[in-house]
This record gives C-alpha cells, structure tokens and sequence, in this order.
C-alpha cells in the first residue's frame, strides 16, 4: 500500500487527538518501518490495519467507524491534491470514472500500486458500485464514498450495502429529487 | 463527519517532548527514505534517457544506411533502365537493318531478269527473309511491353480510327490468304483520351491472328462499341472476330502466355513465335484495359479488348494554335491535284480510309488558287506530275515561293514515272517525296505517317 495513506492517517490522528496519542498508537504497533512513513514509499497494508486497532483500543472508537472517518479524510485531501480528477459535474461521472480513468493515472505513476477495482452500473437516477479488492477495506470505500457525495453536494444517498461473501460489497445510490 | 462517536473538533492535547522526540526521529527516517527513493529514480532516469540517445543515435545511423542503400538501389535500377532501353533500341535497329538488307535486295533481284526456278528461289528468300523480320519484331515488341519500357500518350482519338488503320495494315496478308475482312458498327461519338497507337497494334495483333488462323474463304470482322457512362466516362470495347479454327475451351487459358501455339506439334501448320496475344495483353495493361476472348473448337473466335472509364475528348481541349487545333480535333486534309476523275476517286476513297479527308484540284492553278485562299487548312499537297496546262513540277515551285503557310507545307508527287530520273526532277522542284502510280495503300498510309502524323505529333 503507497505510503500517502500511511502519512494521512498519521496526520488524522495527530491532528484529532494530538501527537502523543499518534506517538503511543506506532509505538504500539511492532512494524518494520517503525512508523516512519513517507508519502512515495511503499508499506505492508496489514500495518495499517494494527494502527487503525490500536488506534481503536485507545479511543474506544470501534473500527469499522474509525476506517469510515479516515475514508472521508482522505477524498477531501484526494479533492485538495487531484482536483483534475474532480473536475466533473456530477457524483455519478465522477465514481465511473475512478476505475477507468483515476486509476490508470494513479497506475502510470505507481506502477507497482495495487488499486482496489470498482465495478459499476448507471441507469439514470439509479447507480451501483461494486467494490472488489484483495484488501478488507470495504469500510474504506464507504467512507470515501459518504464523503465523495457530500463533496459533489447533489441530491445523491447511499441507499443500501450489500456484504457478498465472496468478499464483493456492492453500494447502491439513489438520486432523490 | 459519519454518525460514529466522539470523534471531537475541540483542539487536540499539547504534545510531550518525549513523543516530539520520537516523531522527529520518525520524521527524519522518513525523509531519508524519500531522499533515497529520489536519488534511484534519478539514478533510473539518467541510465533511461543515456540508453535513450544511444538509441536515437543508432536508429539514425541506421536510417542514413538505408537511405544511401535505397540511393544506390534506385540509381542501379535507373541504370538497368536505362542500359535496357539502349540496349532494345540498338538491337532492334542491328537486328532489323541486315533484314531489310536482304528484303531489299531480294525484291531488287526480283526486277532482273529471272528464269522461272530463279524466280521462285527468289520468291522463297523473300518469304523467309519476311517471315524473320516478323518474328524478330514480334519478340522485340514482347520484351519492350514486359520491360516497362512502353509508356502510353493518351490523346483525343475518334475510337474507329485505330481499328480501322489496323484493318488497312491488315489487307495485303488478308487478301493474300484468301479472307474477307469487315467493318461493322464502328460506333461514333467524341473522341476519348487513349493512346491509339498502342490500340491500333493490339487491334493489328488480333487481326492478324484471325487471318492467321482462319481458313481461305472465312472472315473477320472489326467492330467497335462505345458505352456512355453515368458518371460521363466512356466504356470503349473494340471486337475482332473470325469465321476461323477455334480454341478447344480447355485452352483458352493458355493461349496469351508467350511462345503457346493451340497446336504445339512440331510439324505446325500455323507459323510465327506465338507472342501476338502475349503481346496483346501487354499492350491491353499498358492502355488499362482487358483482353476477353470466347471461342470453342471449329466455331470461329471473338477477341475483344475493353477498356473502361475513358475520358471524353472535348474539341476545347485543343491548343489555341490554329493548325494544332484543326489537326487534334479532326481529320487531315489533303489537296488532291489530279485531272484524272478515276484517280481522283480512288485518291478520296483511299484517303478516307486513311482517316484523311481530300479536296481536290483539277489543274495547277485551281490548286493554287486555293492554297493562296487558305493553306493553313491543309496538312498535304498530293501532286500530279502530269497535269494539263502548268505541270507538277512547276506549282510545287510557285508554292515553295509562296507565303509561309503555303511554302511549308508538305508535297508529295503522284507519278507513274520512279526511274531516277524522274525522283531528281521531283526533288529539284522542291517536292518532299513521291508516291508511285497506281498508288497502293500502304504507300499513301506511309506518306501520311511520315509527313502528316508525326508533323503533328511533333509540332
């Protein structure tokens, strides 16, 4: 996993419950980098998994809520640092795009990047995501995807989660109004 | 923010100094990690630009090669080319120049006085002498076509009149073996841009084949077909067909590969080298056309060439030069000064079939007195060297001492006399050839060609 989620959730943490908190959280997590994370490098993902338990140990905040909120972290910095990819009107362009266009991008400049596959139907008011990746973070998606409707501001809600035990989550939007 | 809980917005805590310690322990490990991760892919970037250039540098190199490759390659060809030309047009005229030597001579044998077995033994070298030259033009014309060397002229070209300049070619060998040969529906219209030369030898080559291969008393007939187009191109089909032997169905084939006689045997009734359809089918590409053929055994044979999508020849293509004009869009005229009537319709007729239109003069003034009212309208004076009141001899003087147009033009004599003495005469008078009486055509045919068309082809 691209050291950019690493660097961002360190500086989540830091910036909600402040540094010591971030210093006692890697300190508890027994990794090879020790917790010194550059945006360009790249790090086991299990890593970040022990730093979101941790994290959740010691807030009391249970995981799944801990993965959503940074998932919303990290589209708003995504929106502030590749504004070109958001340059669309509606949410719908946007999360069509992601795996055809955003990720070949990102795939250009992180060859060795393994990005997680978004499948989707469109049907006018209708939208259907299907997130497939080899990394338990459907709650991650969710949170990008709460926070990529907020961003977009349409009338667009997250209508159902689908939890397939082949390990596909399928998210289903609906525009009301 | 999500629904989760306590997950506040007030300030976080003062950080320890311990913790400020770790982090920037952490922070600097970081940064070397990113100063390492630059430095290799600088390092990556210049291995991957040196191998680059190197490249470029190579594929360059390698494309000047080529080039002078390909230079050189093109100069080779151009000097084949040009090797091979010389080389067609110096054997051509090596090979043919004895041949005519022999020709010559034996014809000029025959004038002397012969006993009946000299005559006959005469006879016998002309022949084969005649037949050589044939074959030795027919491989000469089969390698020109093969090599490339022939380049069509396209020009405005009434679509009859090469068919029917080949008919003429064809008479003397037609009539000598005993087949009728016929005109049928040679269709009109404007003329289209096509090389007629190259027409007329195709058209030549088949119907020498018909003759060839037709029995005594069969025919063969020329017809040509014309075809508009929607799109204002023309569809032109030129057809000989004979009463003759026929090609089994199961040859038709073969019979336009070179040297390939229908019958092979080696005591063949039908000489020649077997090139006159490879030849024709040469010549059908040159001119963009195609050969069709059908035939069966015993039931006569229907050759046709078809060419397609042939532009119309306005008249407004013509140059603005009066003679180029007349002579691109219609036919040559001929003055006629002859008293005889009888030879006079013989003149027109023969002149027609030439393509050539003839007016006529009774005397040398009448003639004169035309020539001075326009004579820019005449490509040729055929002059009778016996005519009442001033003789031959003296209205080609008064024309050679004329204006301009009048004293160009070409003259030919008509005469009964070829002694040597009578050639001096002619030329003394300015005349530029002459035509023995009675006049034949390929004679006439000759006298056209040589002061007429290529006049025109060169002016």
């Amino acid at each position: 996993m691209k050291g950019v989620v690493f660097t961002e959730l360190s500086d989540l943490v830091e910036a909600t419950w402040g540094l010591d908190c971030l210093d006692a959280v890697l300190g508890a997590v027994d990794s090879p980098s020790g917790g010194a994370y550059t945006a360009v490098g790249t790090y086991d993902h299990t890593e970040l998994l022990a730093i979101v338990v941790a994290l959740s140990e010691r807030t009391g905040i249970p995981v799944p809520d801990l993965v959503k909120v940074f998932g919303g972290h990290l589209l708003r910095r995504f929106a502030d640092t590749m504004p070109q990819f958001f340059a669309v009107e509606h949410p719908y362009d946007f999360l069509a795009n992601i795996d055809g266009h955003i990720h070949v991008e990102v795939a250009k400049l992180y060859p060795d990047a393994e990005l997680p596959r978004f499948a989707h139907v469109r049907d006018g008011d209708h939208f259907e995501l299907t997130y497939q990746s080899s990394r338990p973070f459907a709650d991650l998606a969710e949170g990008l995807l709460a926070a990529t409707l907020e961003h977009f501001g349409q009338p667009v809600e997250l209508v159902e989660r689908i939890d397939h035990p082949d390990g596909r989550v399928v998210f289903v939007l609906d525009q009301r109004g | 923010m999500s629904s989760s809980s306590s997950i506040s917005a007030a300030e976080p805590p003062e950080a320890s100094p311990a913790a400020l310690r770790r982090q920037l322990d952490r922070e600097r490990r970081a940064r070397n990690e990113a100063e390492r991760a630059l430095e290799t892919i600088s390092s990556q970037l210049y291995d991957a630009n040196a191998a680059l250039e190197s490249s470029r540098q190579e594929l360059e190199q390698r494309v000047l090669d080529r080039t002078s490759a390909l230079q050189a390659a093109l100069e080779q060809v151009e000097l084949v080319g040009r090797a091979r030309d010389q080389f067609l047009g110096t054997m051509g005229h090596e090979l043919r120049t004895p041949l005519n030597g022999v020709l010559g001579q034996a014809q000029l044998l025959a004038t002397t006085p012969l006993d009946a077995d000299q005559q006959r033994l005469v006879q016998g070298v002309t022949g084969s002498a005649s037949e050589l030259l044939g074959l030795l033009n027919a491989i000469l014309e089969h390698v020109e076509l093969q090599s490339g060397a022939v380049q069509p002229r396209p020009a405005p070209t009434d679509p009859a009149a090469p068919a029917r300049s080949a008919l003429l070619r064809a008479a003397a060998a037609a009539g000598a073996a005993g087949v009728t040969l016929e005109e049928d529906s040679m269709a009109a219209g404007a003329p289209v841009r096509i090389d007629a030369a190259l027409v007329e030898r195709l058209v030549g080559h088949l119907v020498a084949n018909a003759v060839k291969f037709t029995p005594a008393g069969g025919r063969a007939t020329v017809s040509v077909d014309r075809h508009e187009r929607a799109d204002g191109l023309a569809d032109v089909t030129w057809t000989v067909s004979d009463t003759g032997v026929g090609i089994p169905a199961a040859r038709l084939g073969e019979i336009f590969e070179p040297f390939v006689q229908i019958d092979g045997t080696s005591t063949r009734r039908f000489g020649g080298a077997g090139l006159g359809l490879a030849i024709a089918r040469g010549l059908a590409d040159r001119l963009g056309g195609r050969i069709e053929v059908e035939s069966a055994s015993g039931a006569g044979s229907t050759f046709r060439l078809v060419v397609e999508g042939l532009e119309s020849a306005s008249a407004g293509d013509a140059s603005s030069d009066a003679a180029k004009e007349r002579a691109m869009s219609s036919s040559p005229v001929v003055l006629v000064v002859e008293d005889d009537q009888v030879n006079r319709l013989v003149a027109e007729r023969m002149l027609a079939a030439l393509g050539c239109r003839a007016e006529f003069a009774v005397t040398g003034e009448d003639a004169l007195a035309l020539l001075d009212a326009g004579a820019e309208r005449f490509s040729l004076v055929l002059m009778d060297c016996n005519l009442p009141g001033i003789d031959g001899f003296e209205v080609t003087r008064r024309i050679r001492a004329g204006a301009p147009t009048m004293a160009s033009l070409p003259v030919v004599a008509l005469t009964a006399g070829v002694m040597p003495d009578d050639v001096e005469r002619c030329t003394q008078s300015g005349m530029d050839g002459l035509v023995a009486k009675p006049v034949r055509i390929d004679s006439l045919r000759a006298t056209i060609e040589q002061h007429v068309t290529s006049r025109r082809a060169a002016g």
